[in-house]
């Protein structure tokens, strides 16, 4: 499930390690021998680096400017020719340093929203609940609900976007161009609504900053998931789309999260353990096809999932509050669009003192750097496009 | 002038004892003898001067018919041998003697008036073959030695092929009408032998590639023997009754040869390699061109039979011309390593004449490979409108393959050109091949300016061969192109296609010199793109082709190895992997057969055997 | 089964007017903040001045709502230079030297189907080599700094450089910005900015408006 020996996530922090285990919120310290045994993720180097050679093996060079990704990202391809049999990939070009730890919560929140834009309300969330456990403040749960909208619609957002680009790398314009256009109009309610198409600004420590009317949110998310499913009824009878993203890059369990982990046909999601979902009736979309097409049909599903989750609060007035449980017993994490994101923090008065963030981007790397070689060279994009990784999340927040 | 035949038999043999007082004189006789064999083959064809048969008991020496184009394309193949030699090893006087050798035999063939001296010349041809790779001490045994096996069993069939032939006309001249298609196919059979055709391919690239052969013998084996292989089937195939079904048998032969060649030449690493194996390709699209002839002449059909010869010649001399010259460029470095070979020393002539030897062999118009494509081509697609609907069916089959393989042909030989051409550090031998390869580039060149010249040449000659009842021209002024400009097609009535290489270099010129002129002064240079880092290692030329070798994986048989982080990826060439299989139970067969019979030294006994074949033959002409 | 064209058809046009009609909506923090209270507010961008709010360094939070609000106007840009040059065609290369990614999506967003500027003759290249335009986003990488030098040398002339966003402009609340280190002629601010405030920025800079 995750980086072997149950680990999930580490930093480094005064020359000790620490690493975070799997379904838990604190940290244990440990070594830097075991910390580099994890093959994790490089902190030296920062580098996902699997060099081979051999007679007529060379680094083919893509990235780290080309148009063909939405980030800046280097990949080293080792090949022959044509086939791909490993990657280095380098993602330190665009690193950022966030600077953190010192803010004042306000600021604190404004920079982890700028940490990963398009998954801004689930860091923001994330950081905003583990600071309300630390001070004891006790949301009311119209906020509660306000927040799970936000988070759900942002999902599917995500998800529509990713789906977009698959169709897109896969020639599928017409679906890939509706997609974009679906993406869009559920962007513009947002914006109408929250007053920011990233919900920029929206989360503040206990309560939200723009009061919106959730509701409205529903409804849009709902007639667009009717067109989204429609699109996908024309995807699904595609054997040219299907031929093209079916076995494409297999990945095996090591490294995955969220979506991607779900497609190797683990039941893990985050939400199941997250107090704010307490007892929502959703289920874990899984499926077993491990490649871009297994992703693609979680992905597709987790919209259905998400609609749903907004339809119980929506439609019910005898939803309770109480059911909606408490932050106190646990957090710590939060299941972002592209999986499970981890954070750490220490506060001192109103400013943050320490932070330290685990994101779900980090290791799904890894998972598509291993399950990359044996494919060709022109299955890149839409393999890359189906672990939904934002090297924006990559950077360093201290 | 009788004595003229003999004159042109002897010269070449000159060149043996001047080698052996020195390599350079030899070279120099050679290129002279060659020039002027040459211009006198020219005036043959224009029927300007002509030369009697020679007969002194059973020593018939003749040169008339298709002898004399064949002869004419393989004296310059010689000329560019010699220019070759002379710059590269001049001083090596056991090559110069080797190499004259088997000029003399070659030449040789050709005047030869009967079977026995035909035999006996193509039987000493492959001796000193087999001499020409194996003379160095430190050559691997077995390359020679398939050359040698594979050469004799080309004899074999040859020998019985002429017995036959003796048997059903009587005659033991060349020239005889011979109605038995079987003994046909056996005397083709024996020339595409040599020729090295799939699934015998190995014969062409083996010794070439792996025998530590010098260049000047790759040239003789890859453009000269395949270039007189061809001339043997067109000699008996012209003669003879025309057949049907052997003529599609060859034409299906040749695609599965040419498509099979191709590929194989795409995914060639070896420098010398890859033009061998290009050479299949080409011997795949004659042997179509020769099942053509053979059916259109039981069709009787003489227009077409013109225009199919025709076809044949230009493309044999297309083909014979630029293989010589891309194995001159091979001739750079001492390694074959295509990774490894940089061309610093070439002057730009030199770069553009090994440019336009590779254009050629691309089979791109207007290029003489492209005139010998199209005419290939052309002749395909005449004969897939024919009314006879198995030949229809088969014509439009093989030209389509024959198309791929022409299509495949063009990144073979872009790879091949990008990478034997870079420019590098530490290589000096660019003064060795620099002045031959510009001689070469400017005959091929020569090819494509003169391409109506030859045209005529060839269209006059075939016409006043008297097997062909006609006495057609395949040049024409239609189009608003000026008379001698235009090549067509015949079709049953009128014209088929249409073809001016000199119109296309005056457009790619006119063009040229146009866009330079009004972009003078405005060229931009601007470092290499590469995702805004710099460059790292280069494309080699093995992923050049591997994007086909990964798609043609049951064809390539390519095998993935890996141990740990080390990859390798090996590709056979299965109908090699086939025929030492087959070796290996043979040879396991005839070790024990050995023990029990005799108790000798096989090398002693090929020799002996060789010998003793040879001189056999010697007492039958005596 | 569907049937693509179709649906297409039933669907009609969704593609805006802009910039010859109005915007049909637009990111409303994303654009300038304007001055309607007395009441002192904080910016933690330090953007806000006597003067109004700067729009390089304004960072869209809303945090200063109790006396400002969203002006909803589409003219958040400052352009330096026109090109008029590139009024037919404009090809764009987009290079990302250190963003959180919304900028990316809402620069690709132009091409949606809502949006299109393909009508306008906007385009995206894969490469600077065919690209009119190249526009920077996100805060100043060291890494970064040769390859944007290189892919501006790149670019054949004329062309121009375009800054999208608070971070190369001021470096945001995050880092440096990366407007000293590049000339730009065009400076589009906004964090995001809305997809209509770029697309009017790139008529501009083209000579269309």
């Amino acid at each position: 499930m995750s980086g072997g020996n149950g680990v999930n996530g580490f930093f480094e922090k005064e020359g000790k390690y620490y690493v975070i285990k799997d379904d838990s919120h604190s940290y244990e310290e440990s070594s830097r021998e075991f910390v580099e045994k994890l093959e994790i993720y490089n902190p030296i180097m920062g580098i996902y680096q699997h060099k081979v050679t051999g007679e007529n093996v060379f680094p083919f060079n893509y990235g780290p400017s080309t148009g063909g990704m939405v980030e800046t990202v280097d990949f080293k391809i080792y090949t022959y020719g044509e086939r791909i049999l490993s990657v280095d990939i380098l993602p330190e070009f665009k690193k950022r340093k966030i600077q953190v730890s010192g803010s004042k919560f306000d600021e604190a929140i404004l920079k982890i929203e700028r940490f990963n834009g398009f998954h801004s309300f689930s860091y923001s969330t994330l950081m905003v609940r583990e600071i309300e456990a630390k001070l004891g403040i006790n949301v009311d749960a119209e906020v509660i609900k306000a927040r799970i909208t936000l988070l759900e619609t942002e999902r599917i957002i995500s998800h529509i976007f990713k789906t977009a680009r698959l169709c897109e790398s896969a020639s599928q314009n017409v679906a890939a161009h509706w997609l974009f256009s679906l993406r869009e109009e559920l962007m513009r309610t947002v914006a109408t609504l929250t007053g920011h198409r990233y919900m920029f600004g929206v989360n503040r420590v206990g309560g939200l900053r723009r009061t919106f009317d959730y509701r409205k949110v529903i409804e849009s998310v709902n007639s667009i998931n009717m067109q989204y499913q429609k699109i996908l009824d024309g995807l699904f009878v595609s054997r040219i789309f299907i031929d093209r993203i079916e076995n494409t890059c297999i990945v095996g369990e090591e490294f995955c999260r969220g979506p991607t982990l779900r497609a190797t046909g683990i039941p893990y999601d985050y939400r199941m353990m997250d107090p704010y979902y307490g007892k929502l009736n959703f289920e874990v979309v899984t499926e077993d096809g491990k490649d871009s097409l297994a992703r693609f049909l979680v992905f597709s599903s987790e919209v259905s999932q998400s609609v749903n989750i907004l339809n119980q609060f929506s439609n019910s007035d005898s939803f309770e509050i109480s059911e909606l449980g408490s932050v106190e017993n646990g957090s710590g994490g939060i299941e972002t669009p592209s999986g499970d994101a981890r954070i750490v923090l220490e506060i001192h008065k109103d400013s943050i003192s320490a932070i330290h963030i685990r994101t779900p981007s980090m290791l799904n790397m890894e998972a598509f750097a291993r399950g990359i070689s044996g494919n060709v060279k022109t299955d890149i994009p839409f393999a890359f496009e189906s672990f939904g990784i934002w090297i924006c999340e990559m950077g360093d927040v201290v | 002038m009788i004595f003229t035949l003999i004159l042109l038999f002897i010269i070449p043999f000159i060149t043996l004892p001047l080698s052996l007082v020195s390599g350079k004189s030899s070279y120099y006789f050679g290129i002279v003898f060659t020039i002027s064999e040459a211009a006198l083959m020219i005036l043959l064809m224009a029927n300007i001067y002509s030369i009697p048969a020679f007969t002194a008991g059973k020593f018939n020496l003749i040169l008339t018919g298709v002898a004399v184009p064949f002869l004419f394309i393989i004296l310059v193949v010689e000329l560019m041998v010699y220019i070759f030699s002379l710059f590269y090893i001049p001083d090596d006087r056991r090559l110069a003697f080797f190499v004259g050798l088997t000029v003399s035999s070659i030449d040789s063939v050709l005047l030869s008036g009967n079977i026995i001296l035909f035999l006996m010349f193509w039987e000493s041809m492959t001796i000193s073959g087999y001499l020409l790779i194996g003379y160095k001490k430190e050559t691997k045994a077995y390359p020679p030695f398939v050359f040698i096996s594979f050469g004799e069993l080309s004899t074999i069939f040859l020998i019985i092929g002429f017995a036959a032939y003796y048997v059903s006309t009587g005659s033991l001249l060349l020239g005889g009408v011979l109605n038995n298609p079987y003994i046909l196919l056996i005397i083709i059979l024996g020339f595409t032998f040599k020729m090295g055709i799939v699934p015998l391919q190995m014969v062409e690239w083996l010794p070439i590639a792996h025998g530590n052969s010098p260049t000047s013998g790759s040239i003789l084996f890859s453009a000269a023997m395949t270039t007189l292989a061809l001339y043997g089937i067109v000699q008996f195939v012209v003669s003879s009754a025309s057949s049907f079904a052997l003529g599609l048998i060859l034409m299906l032969v040749g695609a599965f040869s040419l498509v099979f060649g191709s590929i194989f030449a795409l995914s060639s690493e070896n420098s010398k390699m890859l033009p061998a194996y290009s050479t299949v390709e080409n011997s795949g699209a004659m042997i179509i061109l020769v099942g053509l002839l053979i059916v259109w002449k039981g069709m009787n059909d003489p227009t077409m039979m013109a225009f199919v010869l025709l076809g044949i010649l230009v493309y044999a001399t297309a083909h014979a011309w630029a293989k010589s010259s891309i194995f001159i460029l091979s001739g750079i470095s001492e390694s074959h390593d295509m990774n490894s070979i940089n061309t610093s020393g070439l002057s730009s002539y030199a770069r553009f004449s090994a440019g336009i030897s590779a254009i050629s062999l691309m089979g791109l118009a207007p290029l003489g490979g492209g005139i010998g494509e199209w005419l290939l081509l052309e002749s395909l697609f005449i004969s897939s409108i024919s009314a006879n609907l198995i030949f229809a069916v088969v014509a439009i089959v093989t030209g389509s393959i024959a198309a791929l393989g022409a299509g495949i042909a063009i990144p073979t030989f872009t790879k091949y050109f990008n990478f034997t051409s870079r420019k590098g550090n530490g290589s000096n031998d660019g003064f060795k091949i620099g002045i031959p390869i510009s001689i070469s580039g400017t005959i091929i060149l020569g090819i494509t300016v003169l391409a109506p010249a030859f045209i005529y040449m060839y269209s006059y000659f075939i016409g006043n061969i008297p097997l062909f009842a006609t006495h057609t021209i395949f040049l024409s002024n239609l189009k608003g192109i000026i008379f001698p400009f235009l090549i067509f097609s015949p079709a049953k009535s009128g014209f088929f296609g249409f073809l001016s290489p000199p119109f296309d270099i005056l457009f790619i010129g006119v063009t040229a010199i146009v866009v330079s002129f009004i972009a003078r002064g405005k060229e931009r240079k601007i470092p290499i793109w590469n995702g805004g880092i710099e460059q790292g290692e280069q494309l080699n030329s093995f992923a050049y082709a591997n994007t086909l070798r990964i798609i043609l994986k049951k064809v390539y048989f390519s095998k993935e190895e890996r141990e740990g982080s080390r990859y390798h990826e090996r590709t056979f060439d299965i109908f090699w992997i086939l025929i030492i299989d087959l070796t290996r139970l043979y040879s396991r067969f005839s070790s024990r057969f050995g023990r029990f019979v005799m108790n000798g030294n096989i090398n002693r006994y090929v020799q002996y055997i060789i010998i003793a074949l040879f001189v056999v033959l010697i007492m039958v002409v005596v | 089964m569907r049937i693509w064209p179709l649906d297409s058809i039933k669907n009609g046009i969704l593609t805006t007017g802009f910039p010859k009609r109005k915007n049909e909506t637009i990111s409303p923090w994303s654009t300038i903040p304007e001055k309607f209270g007395q009441e002192d507010v904080y910016c933690p961008a330090d953007a806000i001045s006597p003067e109004g709010v700067n729009l390089k360094k304004c960072i869209s939070c809303g945090l200063c709502s109790k006396s400002y609000e969203p002006s909803l106007r589409t003219d958040n840009y400052i352009l330096q230079r026109q090109e008029p040059r590139l009024r037919k065609s404009f090809k764009i290369f987009t290079v990302d030297s250190g963003s959180c990614g919304a900028c990316n999506t809402e620069l690709m967003a132009i091409a949606n189907p809502l949006y299109d500027v393909s009508r306008l003759g906007i385009f995206f290249t894969n490469t600077p080599k065919q690209a009119d335009a190249i526009v920077i986003m996100g805060i100043y990488n060291e890494k970064m700094e040769p390859v944007i030098k290189a892919a501006i040398e790149a670019m054949s002339k004329p062309s121009v450089v375009i800054l999208l966003g608070a971070c190369p402009l001021s470096g945001n609340i995050l880092g440096k910005g990366i407007e000293a280190m590049v000339d730009p002629d065009l400076i589009i601010g906004g964090c995001p900015p809305d997809p209509f405030v770029i697309i009017e920025a790139l008529e501009k800079v083209r000579g269309k408006l």
